[in-house]
């Protein structure tokens, strides 16, 4: 991808920079296209349309009127907030989340960086975006947003547990914390003679390790049923009550890329990463994005869909399901496959 | 342990089931209506708004007095003798010019009790619902298609008519005492009956006679003596159809009492 860029454009630092953008561009494209996914899957699951207007075609381009309405909105700051602090935290939030691509294989040229630790840098990297949330919700000084911030931190650190064992246990299998060589390692269609070789069919505990890695990714995302530092209905807004214009954008589509990011990771653990299912056909560069993506775009699709299903946890609900159920399971599974490993 | 594999369970399938449930609605028909662009079939006797084919208003005023809220308001002009209306599409005669038909919509209450009244069925309940203003005002709806020139043109002719009858009146009063006077000197010279009857059965024959009653209309004044009497006619018509008037409410009265 580098060499390819550096053909036909002249110096080091704009390739770099053309480089180190695409990921930008993919999270900024797929936003748009999330919003209004999210929006019309809403609506058609409660018996709707949703947007049907702007753009003619079922509304495609009604995200992008709203983010041009965000962009002219009031940037307002409340008179008692941590002025600093509280302009810092939805980049910072957007900065963690959009650090962590740079680890994510999107397809076979192009990876941002092959640096050896890559999921365990995307599990470190992502800790910054609670970080991130406690900033906003003290900086707001509002008794809402620091609710919503301290949920969020809770939350957040719970359930990195059993989100860091599932992939332990996936790296267990892989012996690689490098997400290209993970995804290398599932090339073919060896498996049963036609399946891929992807690791959910490695063996039935790595099913389990999937659902349990979803579960805690809905967290990690702060997607519903785990939606507590958002909660609309019972803390206004959490953390962003006091966000508006294009910075409560940003915390939008740092919410968005996050349910991109842990989807991405999650296709490139479990369901082979840009490796096509047919085998060598329709592979490739190019057409590995397009799996990736694809692969990608589902798993953001049962998110959404699990989201119009179930009703939110309360706080002591969503520590059960962590503390009680996740973290057993996830230890138990850890050690089963350890054993399975090392008897086949 | 068992209570957590079986909760585990439980969790698992009821969240497939919910799935299931919201997956089935996702490939649902949905029921919204594109209101702007497609609108719902309404019910065939639905009150939305009132029109009237002001074409067909004959100016009865019973949808007016029928209106539990007075939301109607309906002025008219006698029409004089000499023009002509025309019919409604019903085959009522139009007397009155309806210089005036005011809904106001802000008051009406859709009870439809003025429909029903109208002889004419020119006021209805129409499929429009989308007449919102933003200021109260604009939802009175006239319905009066005469220009206010008409209106002077109708009022004016009503006066002129007005005055013109009683001039007539008093002309025909003058003529009628100068007729008795003159057929009472006429029974006092010939012991004749009426001497128009003569005039009209003889034109030749009994010229004093008629003479005499030709004279008798001469010096009441006007050429139109013809007219004249047509107007005393009619006069003695009105007359009498008033005495009958009165002889019913009369006896009305007479039966309400006694009911009483």
């Amino acid at each position: 991808m580098q060499q390819f860029l550096e053909s036909f454009l002249p110096a080091g630092p704009l390739v770099v920079f053309v480089f180190s953008i695409i990921p930008l561009m993919i999270i900024l494209v797929y936003a748009l296209f999330a919003i209004w996914l999210e929006r019309k899957v809403a609506g058609h699951i409660q018996d709707r349309l949703g947007p049907m207007h702007t753009g003619g075609w079922h509304g495609w381009s009604q995200t992008i009127a709203d983010l041009v309405k965000m962009i002219q909105k009031e940037d307002i700051v409340p008179a008692k907030a941590d002025r600093f602090l509280f302009k810092m935290a939805p980049f910072i939030a957007f900065a963690a989340s959009y650090a962590a691509f740079v680890a994510i294989p999107f397809s076979s040229g192009y990876i941002g960086s092959m640096i050896d630790v890559g999921i365990f840098y995307i599990v470190a990297i992502t800790s910054l975006l609670s970080v991130s949330i406690i900033m906003a919700g003290w900086a707001s000084n509002n008794k809402w947003s620091l609710l919503g911030a301290m949920r969020t931190a809770a939350q957040t650190v719970s359930y990195e547990v059993p989100t860091v064992v599932t992939i332990l246990s996936v790296i267990i299998v892989t012996g690689t914390l490098n997400l290209m060589e993970v995804t290398e390692m599932q090339t073919g269609n060896a498996f049963l003679g036609f399946l891929p070789n992807w690791l959910i069919f490695h063996s039935p505990f790595m099913v389990i390790a999937f659902v349990l890695f979803f579960i805690a990714s809905l967290a990690e995302a702060h997607r519903v049923p785990f939606d507590l530092p958002e909660s609309e209905s019972e803390l206004v807004g959490g953390y962003q009550t006091e966000y508006s214009g294009m910075r409560w954008g940003l915390f939008m589509l740092t919410e968005y890329a996050d349910m991109l990011l842990l989807s991405l990771v999650g296709a490139t653990l479990f369901f082979g990463g840009w490796n096509s299912p047919f085998g060598s056909f329709m592979d490739g560069p190019v057409w590995g994005a397009f799996w990736m993506l694809l692969k990608g775009m589902i798993l953001v699709f049962v998110m959404m869909w699990l989201r119009w299903t179930l009703p939110r946890l309360r706080v002591d609900q969503l520590m059960n399901v962590c503390w009680k159920y996740l973290i057993p399971l996830s230890f138990v599974n850890l050690v089963l496959i350890a054993l399975w490993e090392m008897i086949f | 342990m068992v209570k957590a594999l079986s909760d585990t369970y439980t969790t698992f399938k009821t969240i497939f089931t919910g799935m299931g449930i919201t997956l089935r609605h996702l490939f649902k028909k949905s029921v919204t209506v594109q209101y702007p662009y497609e609108r719902d079939v309404l019910p065939e006797r639905v009150r939305l708004k009132l029109h009237v084919n002001i074409d067909d208003c004959i100016g009865c005023r019973l949808c007016e007095r029928a209106c539990p809220v007075e939301c109607i308001d309906i002025g008219t002009i006698k029409s004089t003798d000499d023009d002509d209306l025309g019919e409604t599409s019903t085959g009522h005669k139009k007397k009155l010019w309806v210089d005036n038909f005011d809904i106001d919509m802000a008051k009406c209450c859709y009870c439809e009790l003025c429909v029903h009244p109208c002889p004419t069925n020119c006021i209805t309940m129409v499929e429009e619902y989308e007449y919102s203003t933003y200021n109260r005002n604009d939802l009175i709806f006239s319905f009066a298609d005469m220009t206010p020139e008409q209106i002077e043109e109708a009022n004016r002719k009503l006066e002129e008519e007005a005055e013109a009858k009683r001039r007539k009146k008093e002309e025909a009063m003058l003529a009628r005492k100068k007729k008795e006077e003159a057929s009472a000197a006429a029974e006092g010279e010939g012991g004749e009956k009426a001497p128009k009857a003569d005039s009209d059965s003889t034109p030749a024959g009994s010229g004093d006679a008629a003479g005499a009653s030709a004279s008798g209309t001469d010096a009441s004044g006007a050429e139109t003596s013809g007219d004249a009497d047509s107007d005393a006619a009619r006069e003695a018509r009105r007359a009498e159809r008033e005495a009958r008037r009165a002889a019913r409410k009369a006896e009305r009265e007479t039966k309400k009492n006694s009911e009483g």
